[in-house]
This record gives C-alpha cells, structure tokens and sequence, in this order.
C-alpha cells in the first residue's frame, strides 16, 4: 500500500495565459499514450486540444474548466489537473491547487515572468505547493530562459536553479543538456518519442560544468550525505536528486527544466522530474477541523485502513447528471460504500466512481488514499467534505473571493427563460464565483463574477450549451452607500384607523462604524418595553439593505437606542417596526451619506516606452498610481482604479501599448466616490427607474 | 517668525525645500546602515506630504510594497506619538494622492532614465513632484557626474532631492566628519543632516548654509521608535 502511495503524484499545471499549459498538458497524455494524437490548441485539423474540451475553450484558445486527467509514467500514476490561466478564472485554479500535492509553474523564455505568474505563485505559495518551473517556448524568436530563471529569483523570490541547459536556443533550440547525469538529451521523431542521449556538445561542456556545481552547492543545503560526497567528489545521480527533492519539498529550491512542448522537446524529461522530485501525497501534511471536538485540527493520516475523509473539490454538470471531483485524504472511496456528507450530516451511497480523462471517463472500483477521482450522482455542494463515519470532520475551507461585477441578463423568449434557469442552477453549483439574483424592482436577472470575461464566459455557454438566447444589459458596479456623520433620531409612528391604532416612538443616534452593521440597545427605564426591542433592530437592519437616498444597500451603521414611547393598547411589534424604520431613515438623511464604490488594484506591465500612455489612461480613469517598478526592459505600474472606469481598458491598453502590454485587477476596496460622479449615479439610477416603471 | 521661538523639525526641513526648491537643492541623510536613514527620509516626506505637497520616491533597493510598508509603519508610529497631528484616514487619503513611488533594480538607475521617467509625468500632467527622494543611490568615486545630471534635473523640475548616503563605522569618527565617498560631491549639496548614535541616544546634526532666522533646535532620533524629535 505504501509503495503505491509512493508511486502517486497529484499535479496541476499552472502559468499564464497562452504560456502553453494546455499544449504541454496535450504532450504529456500523449508520451503517456493516453491519446493516440496530437491536436494543438488552435489547431488547423479543427479537433483542439484535450484537455480544452469545451467548444467555446477551442475556440478561443484558452482553458475554462480544469479538467482533470490521469495517466502512467514509468510506473507512476500522475493526476493532473489543467488549471486555467485567465486572471478571471482564479477561483479554478484556487480549488485545484487546494487538492494537489505539487505543481509545475509553465512560464514563457519570450514573456518571462509575467503579472499573471506572480498570481499564480501566490495561490501556490497560499497552499504550500512546492513546484518545479517548466520554461517553455525556447523554439521561439527571443527566447532567454537565463532571463526567466533570473525573474523566477527576483521577481518571484524562488531559488530557482538550473537543472538544465539549451543545447541552441530559438529556431536552433535542438535538446537540453541535463545537468544530473551530464547528458546532452535530444528529441527524435515527427513526435519527438524517441529520446537520444549523448555526450553534451563540446561548446557547453564548460558552462554545463559551471551550472552543475551551482547546482550541487544548493542542493548540498539540504543534503548532509550530498555535502560529504561533494567533499570526496563522490557525488552519484540519486544523491543529488534526494537533495534536489529535499530543498523542493522545504520550498527552498525551485527546479528549472527547459524545452518547448510545441516542438515535443523536453516534456519526457519533465515527466521525469515529476515522478523524482515532487512529493507523493504521504510526505504532505493535510489537516481537518473536528467540529464535535472543539475545532481541533486533525492531522489526516494516508491509510487506506482509517475512516475516510474526502474532498469535493469541483462539481460539474454533465450529459449523464452531477459529477463530482474528489479527492480522498484518508481511508479509502468505494463504489456501494455508504458515506457521510459533514455539512449536511445526509447519507449517501455510492454509485459509480470514476476516473476522468478530460471529457472521456473510465469506471474504477475504488478511489484510493491521495488519489482523485469522481462521483455520479451525489448531490452536495463544491467544498463539502466527505466521511466515513458520522463525525463532523471538514476540511479546512476554501479561499472564495466576493463577486465585483455584475450584468442582467433578460432571455428573449419563453424556451430560452426555461434554459436559462437550468443553465444558472448549473453554473452556481460549478462556480461559488459566480452568482445569480434578481433585481426586485425590475424583475431582472442579475449575474454576478470576478470580471467581465467571467461573465461574458458564461453568457457564451448559455448560448452554445443550452441554446438560450439572452440580451445582456451594460456591466453594472456593486455600490454601496454609508454614513459619515453621527446625526440623532426621534421618530413617532402613530397610526389611528379604528379599531387598534399603532403607536410606537424611537430616539437614539446613529454614526458611522468599521462594521456592517452594530444595533446597541441602550434603553433604561422600559421607556420602550424589551419585547419590542428586537422588532426595533430587525426594523433598522431591514433598512440596511436598501438606501432612502440612493438605494444601494447600506455598510457601516452603528445604531444606538436610548429613549423612546409606548402605548398599553396600540403599541405593538409592528408599531416598533414601522417606527425604526422612520426613525432609520430620519437619521440616515441627516447623517450625511455617500456613496461608495470598489476599487480595483490594477497592476499594468509595460515596456517602458509606454509607461507614459500607460499612466496617463490609468489617470483618466480616476486612477490613483501608487508607484513604478523599472525592470529593465519592462516596468510594472501598480494602481488603484474605481471599477465602473476599468470596462473595456483592455482594449485600450492594447491599443495604447501596440498590445506589448497587459494587466491584471483585483478587488482592493470600498471607497466613497467624488460628488460628481455620486450625482451622476444619482441620475442614472433615476432615469433607470423611470425606464423600468 | 517671532525670533525667539524656535522651528519645529518639520517647519525647519520644509524651509529647506521652500529655499532651494527652484535652485535644484540638494540634501542628504548621512547615517550606518541600519541607523535609520530610509525611516528619517519617509518622515520628512510624511511632513512634506501632510501639507499637500506632491513627493517622488524613489527606491533603489526596496519594492513598492516595502516603500509603502515604510509609510505605513511611520505614520502609524506618528499617530502613537503625536496624537495631536493625527493622520485621519481623510489625511492619509490626502497623502496617498500626493505620493508617488518609483523603483528601480540593482544597477538600472541611471539619470537619464530617471530624466524621462520623470518626464513621462509631468509632460502628461500626471505628477509634478515638489520633493523628491532617493534612497539607495550610492556615492562612488566616479559618480560625481551623476549627481550633477540629477542637480538639472531638480532644477529644470523645481524640486529638492533629499538622498541617504551610508557612512562606514570606521570612516566617521567625530561629528561633522564626512564619509570620504561623500567628500567629492559635497560642494552640491545645501544640507546635510548626520544620524551619530552616541550612546543611548542617536544625535541628528544639521548643517546647511542657509541663513536661519531662528535658533536651530537640537534634534535626535528616537531609538524606539526611530522619529525625529527636538532633544530636551
């Protein structure tokens, strides 16, 4: 059992868009002989690529759902996870990295370390993976993999070290020189299968000397016996390979191999490196929260004889019901077993389990400690946590971000209505990202993301995957509105329309605060009686949710109560109610509020002759620069940008910038906005009202 | 100024800028590694700052989230010690538009990029810094012309450059004694202000040329907290 732990590598691919981890991925599944072909991402033979099994994915050349796969190499069951690259598809890779045990960090020799890497990185860094670099695209005009393994150090802050050399580089990019068994490697066969080994070439046996001794010092760091060898110049493969693993593992040393998947040059010897350096899933500690005990945190042991725990990590959708991707942390996942969803406490049995490859399936008995596989038929949510006994043990949760955009989308007909509240139900149980409401007043569907490719994505798969048409309304920006002043309140509800009237009066102040919402009761006297304090708060708190000036809803009131009135006959809850909400409203006017609007950390990377044009349009948006980093040949702007100002800077910045330039954005913050523009919100939504009455 | 008062700390370095702000004035903070020469610079950027005067940092060792880490810490130990001139959070908005940041690699910082990354904000009316600071450029036998390059370009923008230059333990062994790297180019510069720690305490020695109309109060850093404050 422990040696086919050992033999187990759960891997994602991760880098930046068009970096080619959907060619690499290809490659990989091919030198496996899990396809028999090779299709390229925007292939002329129209098939794509495999692991891009969704039309719209084809299409555009990009990865939207991380399918996972399986394969076998040297005897190493791989799992590999293919995470999108698109800033506006994190929570993807988020929930990917989240179940792997190591990772390989695709990056461009052209592009280098780019905005979208550093993203990347970080997720990786949130989840302790420890990964090896592939850089890719050293067939391309341009290429420097030094460059990049030098921004791996300084931009990323990893000890990247060479674990091989280019033999050629650019369109004479012939193999690798590696620099373990000090082989040059070469790649023959229209599909590059046939590997060749030879003496390195007699122009890189110097500098290949030079980056082997780089190599060993680093890795003797972790390395006693390595020390000792070098000492006695006694150093074998295996010794420096156990170091080399020993410093990944400690995330201390990042390991940088070369080649271009497209050119199927260097993909068999990165499979090597997987199954040598990254960890199987015994040598990572994973942890649980225990809710029945306190919240302790327990340490899951990878023993197929203990009780399981296990992850839904991602859930989809298909032809034939709900699959649902698990991972199993402990015990073992068997087809008829009867489990436990913690959450929801439910028993569930299990039907068929399955293992993916890309949109094809393969029935399987079991899934085995450390592994992944998938589910049909079980209905929980993305994250929930799996057991075999009735205890509630959870994972420890996702990281989900807050939605920072939104659309309404209208169908134009009754078929498409009815296809589109499927397509929805769908899509909020695949995405926690994404969210659906509807606009109570205008009876509009509201869709809600990380960006407009998320939604626009979306919008798309509706139309192919359901055949729901929809007009989209313009890209709306989640305001809110708060106080800025403490102001006072003292309002009387009385109402006498025969037979039991309401009365009810209610004094206090309200101001502002860092929180949500704070409601203090400071009554003395039972000038209002305690039974109707809480239809007081509950009458304040429903005002949160939509503002008497603007009607956005509301952050950050304190509401203090401290006198008010009553009636032995007409004062009831509802009296209190009504009259907490005149009251709410009386205060909220006088307290002058204001509207606030996210703002959107945009960070632009530039050549430097654009950093010009690059400032000046993030300045005509409202755009507050923080700063510029000069890198050399490109420089990196980080800002701060209201979102409603940032639709459609893509094109812009492409424009702006000949398209060298690119940038990512992120939620930062809630600011309040300029009275201009406050009143220019003003007017919209008037004139949005009007339109919808 | 009624002439028996003294200057406060702030009042006496923003006089500094106002006077040799259109000659292209120069300052340094001359200190060890270690003494506090990046927290004294970001102070008298945080005065420059909270009168609603633009700053240019500029960074020749730190990231842009470090310069902004190095405000963050100043002003915050600020607001400890000095309730009375709290940075409200309307105050640190006001500052945060009025700064900028700029950071260059190891060796990239040459002053005729600066010259036209400087250029790229004025010329589109983005940033026109009134102060600017460089941390982390080093004094060399033959950068001379360098600084002289920077001279024009804070007179041609109007603005004071305040830079840290680092002193070696050896080399300075008495007060008012300059590192031998600054010695060459110290004619360009109109003030000087030495960090000394003597003891339990860290003296600030000011000396400029510029006639003061008020007597120069002794000033010294705090080791805890690393603020300027008038010595008692």
């Amino acid at each position: 059992m422990m040696e086919q732990i050992q033999k187990l590598r759960n891997i994602g691919i991760s880098a930046h868009i068009d970096a080619g981890k959907t060619t690499l991925t290809e490659r990989i599944l091919f030198y496996t002989k899990r396809i028999h072909t090779i299709h390229d991402v925007k292939g002329k033979d129209g098939v794509g690529a495999t692991m891009d099994f969704m039309e719209l994915e084809k299409e555009r050349g990009i990865t939207i759902t991380s399918a996972a796969t399986y394969c076998k190499w040297n005897g190493f069951e791989i799992n590999i996870i293919d995470t999108p690259g698109h800033v506006d598809f994190t929570i993807e890779v988020e929930r990917a990295l989240r179940v792997l045990d190591g990772g390989i960090l695709v990056l461009c020799s052209v592009g280098g370390v780019q905005s979208q890497s550093i993203t990347v990185d970080q997720q990786m860094t949130r989840y302790h993976v420890p990964c090896i670099a592939f850089i890719n695209k050293c067939d391309r005009s341009g290429a420097n993999p030094f460059r990049v393994k030098d921004q791996l150090i300084h931009k990323l802050g990893h000890n990247a070290v060479m674990l091989q050399l280019p033999i050629g580089l650019e369109a004479d990019f012939q193999g690798v020189v590696d620099l373990i068994s000090m082989k040059a490697i070469y790649f023959d066969g229209s599909n590059g299968e046939n590997i060749r080994m030879e003496e390195i070439p007699a122009e890189l046996v110097n500098s290949a000397a030079e980056y082997r001794d780089m190599l060993i010092d680093e890795a003797s760091l972790f390395s006693d016996e390595l020390t000792e060898a070098a000492l006695e110049d006694q150093i074998t493969e295996s010794l420096l390979i156990d170091g080399i693993r020993k410093g990944l593992l400690a995330k201390k040393i990042t390991p940088v191999l070369l080649g271009s998947a497209y050119k199927n040059k260097g993909v068999q010897t990165l499979l090597d490196a997987v199954t040598t350096l990254l960890p199987d899933p015994s040598e990572i500690t994973n942890q649980a929260i225990n809710y029945d005990d306190n919240n302790t945190e327990v340490v899951l042991e990878n023993k197929s004889d203990k009780p399981l725990v296990a992850l839904a990590f991602k859930l989809e959708d298909g032809p034939y019901g709900q699959l649902t991707y698990i991972r199993v942390y402990q015990g073992i996942l068997q087809k008829g077993a009867t489990i436990y969803n913690s959450r929801t406490s439910k028993k569930i049995k299990v039907g068929r389990v399955i293992r993916m490859h890309a949109d094809q399936m393969e029935d399987i008995q079991s899934i085995s400690t450390g592994s992944i596989g998938a589910l049909f038929g079980v209905d929980c949510a993305s994250g929930d946590t799996f057991t075999s006994e009735k205890i509630q043990l959870s994972m420890l949760s996702m990281f989900v971000p807050e939605p920072v955009i939104s659309l309404s989308i209208k169908p134009i007909d009754n078929k498409s209505e009815i296809q589109i509240s499927k397509a929805l139900t769908r899509f909020t149980k695949e995405d926690p990202t994404f969210k659906v409401s509807v606009n109570s007043e205008t009876n509009e569907t509201i869709i809600s993301g990380m960006g407009e490719l998320h939604l626009e994505v979306y919008v798309e798969r509706m139309r192919r995957e359901y055949n729901a048409d929809v007009e989209i309304g313009e890209p709306l920006v989640a305001y809110r509105e708060t106080i800025t002043k403490k102001a006072d309140f003292n309002y009387i509800h009385k109402k006498q329309t025969g037979g039991a009237g309401q009365f009810g009066r209610v004094a206090g102040f309200m101001e502002p605060v860092e929180e949500h919402f704070v409601f203090t009761n400071k009554i003395v006297g039972g000038s209002i009686p305690t039974q109707f304090i809480s239809a007081c708060q509950k009458g304040f708190k429903d005002c949160m949710d939509k503002s008497p000036v603007y009607e956005f809803p509301i952050t950050g009131v304190h509401v203090v109560i401290n006198d008010g009135a009553s009636h032995s006959v007409d004062s009831s809850e509802m009296a209190f109610r009504a009259a907490s909400i005149g009251a709410f409203i009386e205060g909220y006017r006088k307290a002058k509020p204001t509207i606030l609007e996210p703002i959107m950390k945009v960070v632009v990377e530039t050549p430097p002759e654009f950093q010009g044009s690059v400032m000046s349009s993030l300045n005509k948006r409202r755009g507050m620069i923080v700063g510029s980093q000069d890198q050399g040949n490109y420089c990196t702007i980080e800002s701060y940008v209201p979102l409603s100002e940032m639709f459609g800077y893509s094109t812009v910045l492409r424009s702006s910038t000949q398209g060298k330039a690119q940038f990512t954005m992120e939620f930062d913050s809630y600011r309040p906005v300029p009275v201009s523009i406050a009143e220019q919100i003003k007017k919209e939504s008037e004139l949005s009202k009007k339109k919808s009455h | 100024m009624n002439k028996k008062e003294t200057y406060s700390p702030h009042q006496l370095l923003d006089t500094l800028v106002q006077n040799y702000r259109t000659k292209g004035g120069f300052g340094a903070v001359i200190a060890r590694a270690g003494v506090g020469k990046t927290a004294l610079l970001v102070q008298i950027s945080l005065y420059t700052l909270m009168q609603k005067k633009n700053v240019l940092h500029v960074s020749l060792k730190d990231s842009i989230q470090k310069v902004c880490l190095w405000y963050d810490e100043v002003s915050n130990k600020m607001n400890r010690l000095f309730p009375e001139k709290n940075i409200d959070p309307a105050l640190w908005d006001t500052i945060l538009a009025h700064r900028m940041i700029m950071t260059f690699g190891e060796n990239r910082f040459e002053p005729s990029t600066f010259k036209e990354r400087l250029s790229d904000l004025t010329e589109q009316g983005i940033f026109y810094p009134q102060l600017i600071i460089i941390d982390g450029l080093l004094t060399k036998k033959d950068n001379r012309s360098d600084f002289k390059a920077l001279k024009t370009i804070a007179k041609e923008h109007s603005a004071f450059i305040w830079f840290t230059i680092q002193s070696h333990r050896h080399e300075i062994t008495h007060s008012k004694e300059f590192p031998p790297s600054f010695i060459p180019i110290k004619d360009l510069f109109d003030a000087t202000l030495q960090v000394i720690p003597k003891g339990d305490s860290i003296d600030i020695e000011l000396l400029t040329q510029m006639p003061i109309d008020a007597p120069i109060p002794e000033l010294m850093l705090d080791p805890e907290t690393m603020l300027i404050r008038q010595s008692n």
